[in-house]
């Protein structure tokens, strides 16, 4: 309703003062402007909502600070920098005093360049006692063939050459670490056993919140000597262990 | 002008026309089911058509030099006479043999090695690998998306120009779905329209007494994993399936091939390493030196006199799918990828 009424001023403010013949000719030349207004007019809209909007957040963090991209972090004698954090959660679901359970989502791609991705909305409910998800893939979506959405394979979460979708991607460098250029690379998936990197995760939540702390994960991982894991085997199996365990909520 | 357009977009549906009930008109009786699930990527012509146009369009690779059709000719059954090693970008050389594309609904892993999982995923494996068209996957959709052909293609297909990874590989499998070889004479005979000849029908049986194990009738494959013998070759050290799974069992295994149109595929085996017929037939009875990791079908000893060789080849021969290889339908799509202009 208000939408209309705007839009029509608008149109009543552009006819004004014109005759009534070259009323089609002045509104069709400043069409690529009406449409502008009403685009803005439904973002604003959209941002507004999106205020109120309750959901589940996931905090990434270094130690108590929050984790950004490119920003140096310290940490056992070293610094660190990270280029890429992305990873997959999967059937996330939600409980309340162990009854009510809801679905919030199946599949959701964490991407830390794109801050969006770190909220995952849902409605009626403010506060959740628990969740519970895995960090990755299952074996079974692993071999459904093409997919869309968080799964679509241009999200450089699939390997090409042994198919199968990468759960977890960190990448960075770090003074420390023994590669060529100081560049740390874990690519950790694989889904056929015995190198299942799927790891579960249950825990109760405070506000909604998911904190995952990266520092708990590299002042358990040596960069002198692992710093390039990017294939399914023993060694993405450990990781994905000890990613998991970073992954603390209660803190 | 528009009303010629629209005719012609008309019509060549109509000539395009392609549905599930033509796919099993395609697949003969004695066919078994296919594994690949059509419920998810039910066939569609035009959706097909699109899936054609990308296996022949060079945009698919870093320079625009490289379509899947460069190593997989349609006048080869899809492989790369001549070449037994694959070709790729900036004259790069690979390290297996292009396999030949047909009867890929049957099919459940894919390579040599068996390291694609599902027929839609088979398609990022070359356009990703830096030695055949060393793009990436988002590149090329991008790519696509700013094409003057494929927006409108993929509009007509699938009621959006927006193209995304997934309806991409979608129409790649579908495309490659229809490389369906079920005409050789073998398929005839079966069918009861031809008679084998005295001497294909004494190679009938040796195949069945000899070759049948792995290469499986009606699709002569079972598309499992074998250790045929082969020595590994040092300038390649490939283990086949064990450099994937890691596990000491799958070394040197390598994906059983289908026989048909053998012919028109050559060389043979996984590196290229036989270019006749004969030579492969010799390694099988004769050529295996060490027998300890062989698999158990070929654990016993093949022996057939020079006469019997002559016989299995002519019979062999008869798998030759002519109508396939020539199938017109299959071919280059000048229609899209080469519109006239007016």
């Amino acid at each position: 309703m208000k939408k209309s009424s705007e839009i029509r001023s608008f149109f009543l403010l552009y006819n004004k003062g014109y005759p009534c013949i070259y009323r089609q000719i002045v509104i069709f030349k400043h069409m690529k402007k009406i449409y502008l207004f009403i685009i803005i007019t439904f973002l604003s809209l959209a941002h507004f909502s999106q205020g109120n909007e309750t959901g589940l957040n996931f905090s990434l963090l270094f130690g108590k600070e929050k984790l950004e991209l490119d920003k140096e972090f310290y940490s056992n004698s070293d610094t660190l920098q990270f280029q890429t954090i992305r990873f997959y959660v999967s059937n996330v679901k939600l409980y309340k005093q162990n009854k009510e359970t809801v679905l919030l989502k199946k599949y959701h791609l964490v991407d830390l360049e794109n801050p969006t991705s770190l909220f995952i909305p849902f409605q009626n409910e403010n506060n959740w006692d628990s969740v519970s998800f895995e960090i990755g893939i299952d074996s079974v979506t692993n071999s459904n063939g093409a997919m869309g959405g968080d799964l679509d394979p241009t999200n450089g979460m699939y390997w090409t050459w042994n198919s199968g979708y990468i759960n977890v991607k960190i990448e960075g460098k770090s003074i420390n670490c023994g590669a060529r250029k100081n560049k740390f690379q874990f690519h950790l998936g694989g889904y056929q056993s015995p190198f299942a990197t799927l790891q579960k995760i249950n825990t109760p939540i405070n506000n909604n919140t998911i904190l995952v702390d990266f520092e708990t994960l590299f002042s358990n991982t040596n960069l002198q000597t692992t710093h390039t894991i990017m294939s399914p085997g023993k060694n993405a199996v450990d990781f994905s262990h000890l990613f998991s365990s970073s992954f603390n909520t209660t803190k | 002008m528009k009303k010629k357009q629209v005719f012609i977009v008309v019509f060549s549906l109509f000539l395009f026309a392609f549905t599930c009930k033509d796919y099993k008109e395609m697949v003969p009786s004695y066919f078994p089911e296919p594994s690949y699930n059509f419920k998810k990527n039910p066939l569609d012509s035009n959706i097909i058509k699109i899936g054609q146009a990308l296996f022949y369009d060079p945009i698919l690779s870093k320079d625009n030099t490289i379509s899947c059709s460069s190593c997989h000719s349609p006048y080869n059954a899809f492989a790369h006479t001549d070449h037994d090693l694959s070709h790729g970008i900036n004259d790069s050389i690979g390290t297996r043999n292009a396999p030949a594309l047909f009867n890929l609904a049957w099919q459940s892993s894919f390579m040599w090695d068996g390291s694609i999982n599902h027929l839609d995923m088979q398609a990022l494996a070359p356009i990703n690998h830096t030695g055949e068209m060393a793009e990436t996957t988002k590149n090329v959709v991008d790519k696509l998306n700013n094409s003057s052909i494929y927006p409108n293609l993929f509009q007509t297909a699938f009621g959006t120009k927006q193209i995304t990874g997934e309806l991409m590989l979608k129409a790649f499998a579908q495309f490659q779905l229809t490389l369906v070889s079920s005409n050789s004479k073998y398929d005839e005979v079966k069918k009861g329209n031809q008679k084998f000849t005295s001497q294909e029908k004494n190679g009938y049986q040796l195949f069945k007494n000899n070759c049948n194990t792995c290469h499986q009738e009606p699709l002569f494959s079972t598309y499992q994993f074998a250790n045929n013998g082969l020595p590994i070759d040092s300038t390649l050290m490939d283990y086949g399936k064990g450099a994937i799974t890691k596990k000491s069992k799958d070394s040197l295994l390598f994906k059983i091939p289908s026989l048909r149109n053998l012919s028109y595929s050559y060389p043979y085996m996984h590196d290229g390493r036989f270019n006749k017929l004969k030579e492969v037939i010799n390694h099988y009875t004769q050529g295996i030196d060490d027998y300890s990791k062989v698999s158990s079908e070929l654990q016993q000893t093949i022996t057939l006199s020079s006469n019997e060789k002559v016989d299995l080849i002519a019979f062999l021969k008869t798998l030759n799918d002519k109508k396939f290889v020539f199938d017109k339908k299959h071919q280059f799509p000048k229609s899209i990828l080469l519109p006239k202009k007016d």
